[in-house]
């Protein structure tokens, strides 16, 4: 299109009454190496920011909210891995809780023979997994969530003079306060099984690789994963208590949703035990009647697009503001000083007309 | 230079002249393409603007001294009414037992009709004897401590129980005792035994952990232990069952933001001895919603569990043993979360934060408009001078 032709009376030279952006006649405008170099740097610069809002839309935002569950709750799932440095035959486990009934979990669990091995185990009081907490995003949380049914195999034993038994499996219990316990043959419930175990026999040092409540997930971090605990005196009690949160992650627009329950643990290790606290490994758990709900969200995509159209709008306001005045600076002070068009006539945000070398 | 050159420098809105502006139609399409958008954005603002958003937020809760009303209404299709008794107990040692004053219980037939309602303070005082002579002293049948002996009367089938109970007898269906009978009380106990019960209401209770339960018969109580006259459920020749079902039961006030799990529950058992548990965990909770007032109240979690009275292995969950012992019933055992959850209403931007968003919306259209309209027009610009060329 011609700029230079006559007004038009057509749909074209209406539409043009409207044009509302100056533009000034080559003719008064000059170009500058400078601005050009700008104009380049600048277009880089808004590629970069949009590239980051981007990334920052699609990525969504964790929105938390509390819920107080409102269905009746029936049962809940329990998913442990314990290795206890005790053969299998004297160990002992089950589950009692507040509405008086007992899980029978010896008929559920399953207990193999393995070494107690304490490579990557640590402490509980360690904070040794920090990495793994960081990577507590929800997407990350996603990617990591996958149900299994199985447990992974138990190591051959290789050590037959320290024998340690592994327990393992998931079983469902009442979703009430409650006491998942291991305890020695015969030291909490009496057994007829009495040649079994001796005094000197009982050493509850273990290696919790899995512990979790609601469906298995092996990919997700809890605070219990992977917690050895060394005693090194034979009748020890030793007491977690759990505070089981249970904790929904809900993706963009609800497609994926995760029903799975966090917790917070204390231990508490007890070296002297009388015959109404008998000896063992003692999970107490409790749930809390606050739940969690993460949601992903996204900025509504209008707001998104002011916020896009406000950077880019801001950095040319800006550079047209900003250009001249360094320009000016440079061609005053400089390079000619002196001998110069006279500047003052230009408005700050007029880089249209611009002086050129 | 002169002062009035000196601030035209300064000035940020230079004019062009008019002679120097060039009109274009792609200038014309993006000022109205442009316009478009912005009247677009500035509607998704104002949208922005007027929505409420829901911010919850979490806090320990730091009343005292609280107390809660506990709202419901039960119905027993298989207990009539005057077996049926509600107490209350909590770990203060506060008890409650047959609490009657602001509930109603409503006879059901068997087939569910209502036969009587009627208020539990009404029916205590029409089972006075006003027909006896003053000086009528009727015996309590050896159910009063010795030293008490010859001092106190039972005048009436209920004060019969009444001692019965404080002594922790079982006193059955009344037959061969001269007041019951009079009163024609087994008679009566024969005529509702087909019937059930609805019961309804509300009852208060101290802020902590507790329990409260219906259970068959009178209660009664001691420092030591908590229990239930048992003859008349389970000697009788109907059986008497512990099927219910929940109208309704809530924490505190009624708010329509609350979803009361237990509404609607309905549970069935053909066996007379048995036990239903709720393990309910309650949440304060207020509700602040724009131009109301704040609403206290209370939601809850619960979870349902059930057991024969007699124990023994689970039927569905063969590893699952249950404890033996305890009484029938439906026991409600409540625990007050130390959390409190406050759902805010608010509206997230000021009036001030609107109009700063509607500037930010059409001075960042207009400026990347201006953008694209400069580089249409240099496009077109380098265009026409190739074909000139």
């Amino acid at each position: 299109m011609d700029t230079t032709e006559p007004e038009e009376n057509g749909i074209r030279g209406r539409v043009r009454t409207f044009d509302a952006f100056p533009k000034v006649a080559p003719t008064y405008t000059t170009q500058s190496s400078q601005g050009g170099l700008v104009t380049i740097l600048l277009s880089l610069f808004c590629v970069y920011l949009i590239w980051g809002e981007l990334g920052s839309y699609f990525a969504g935002i964790e929105e938390q909210q509390f819920v107080v569950d409102n269905r009746v709750g029936w049962d809940m799932q329990i998913n442990f891995d314990i290795t206890v440095a005790m053969p299998c035959i004297t160990l002992h486990v089950n589950v009692q809780d507040a509405a008086g009934d007992r899980l029978l979990a010896a008929e559920l669990v399953e207990m193999e023979p393995t070494d107690f091995d304490l490579s990557k185990t640590h402490e509980l009081t360690v904070e040794s997994r920090s990495e793994a907490q960081e990577d507590d995003d929800l997407q990350s949380v996603f990617r990591r969530a996958k149900a299994a049914k199985k447990f992974s195999k138990t190591k051959k034993m290789h050590h037959p003079n320290s024998p340690a038994c592994r327990l393992y499996g998931s079983m469902k219990v009442n979703k009430v306060q409650g006491d998942f316990h291991i305890t020695g043959k015969n030291f909490a419930y009496a057994d007829y099984d009495r040649s079994m175990l001796t005094r000197d026999g009982l050493n509850f040092s273990h290696v919790i690789d899995e512990f979790s409540f609601g469906e298995y997930y092996p990919k997700l971090e809890n605070p219990l994963d992977g917690v050895a605990a060394i005693i090194d005196t034979n009748m020890f009690r030793y007491q977690y208590y759990v505070s089981v949160v249970p904790t929904t992650y809900v993706s963009y627009g609800g497609r994926k949703v995760i029903d799975t329950n966090q917790y917070a643990v204390t231990e508490q290790p007890q070296p002297h035990v009388n015959p109404t606290h008998p000896p063992g490994i003692f999970l107490k758990y409790d749930i809390e009647p606050i739940g969690l709900e993460i949601t992903e969200r996204r900025v509504p995509f209008f707001q998104f697009l002011v916020r896009l159209i406000n950077v880019l709008g801001g950095i040319v306001v800006c550079t047209g503001w900003f250009f001249p005045v360094v320009d000016t600076m440079w061609d005053k002070y400089w390079v000619k000083r002196g001998k110069s068009i006279p500047h003052e006539t230009q408005g700050l945000l007029d880089k249209g007309l611009k002086h050129s070398d | 230079m002169a002062p009035r050159r000196r601030l035209t420098t300064f000035d940020a809105f230079s004019k062009t002249v008019e002679d120097a502006r060039v009109r274009t139609t792609s200038g014309g399409v993006v000022t109205i393409v442009s316009s478009i958008i912005i009247c677009l954005l500035i509607v998704s603002e104002w949208r922005d603007y007027r929505q409420i958003t829901n911010r919850p937020e979490l806090i320990v809760d730091k009343t005292r001294g609280e107390r809660m009303n506990i709202n419901f209404n039960v119905t027993f299709p298989t207990i009539p009414c005057d077996m049926l008794t509600l107490d209350v107990m909590d770990i203060s040692g506060d008890q409650q037992t047959e609490i009657s004053h602001g509930i109603i219980k409503t006879r059901l037939g068997p087939d569910r009709s209502i036969i009587s309602s009627e208020s539990l303070d009404l029916l205590k005082a029409s089972e006075s004897a006003p027909h006896l002579d003053a000086g009528y002293c009727g015996p309590c049948y050896g159910a009063i401590p010795k030293e008490e002996e010859g001092k106190r009367c039972c005048n009436t089938c209920d004060d019969v129980r009444n001692a019965y109970q404080e002594v922790g007898w079982a006193f059955g269906d009344g037959t061969g005792v001269e007041q019951c009978e009079r009163e024609n009380y087994p008679q009566r106990v024969e005529a509702v035994k087909h019937e059930g019960c609805n019961i309804a209401g509300h009852f208060s209770v101290n802020k902590v952990v507790g329990n409260f339960h219906f259970a068959p018969g009178k209660s009664y109580t001691s420092p030591t232990v908590h229990v239930h006259d048992l003859n008349q459920y389970s000697s009788s020749d109907v059986v008497h069952t512990f099927a219910h079902e929940i109208h309704h039961l809530s924490f505190g006030p009624y708010h329509n933001g609350i979803i009361n799990p237990l509404d609607g529950a309905v549970k069935h058992t053909t066996e007379r001895n048995f036990n239903y548990m709720y393990f309910v965990k309650v949440v304060s909770t207020r509700f602040e919603k724009i131009g109301q007032a704040p609403v206290d109240t209370n939601q809850y979690s619960v979870t349902s569990h059930e057991r024969p009275i007699r124990g023994g292995r689970d039927e569905d969950h063969k590893n699952t043993m249950h404890a033996r012992g305890g009484i029938p019933g439906v026991f409600f055992s409540y625990d007050i979360s130390p959390m409190k959850v406050i759902n805010r209403e608010e509206r997230p931007k000021s009036f001030g934060s609107f109009l700063i968003g509607v500037c930010a919306a059409v001075g960042g259209v207009l400026a990347v408009a201006t953008v694209i309209d400069r580089g249409v027009w240099e496009a077109d610009k380098a265009l026409s001078r190739k074909k000139t060329i």
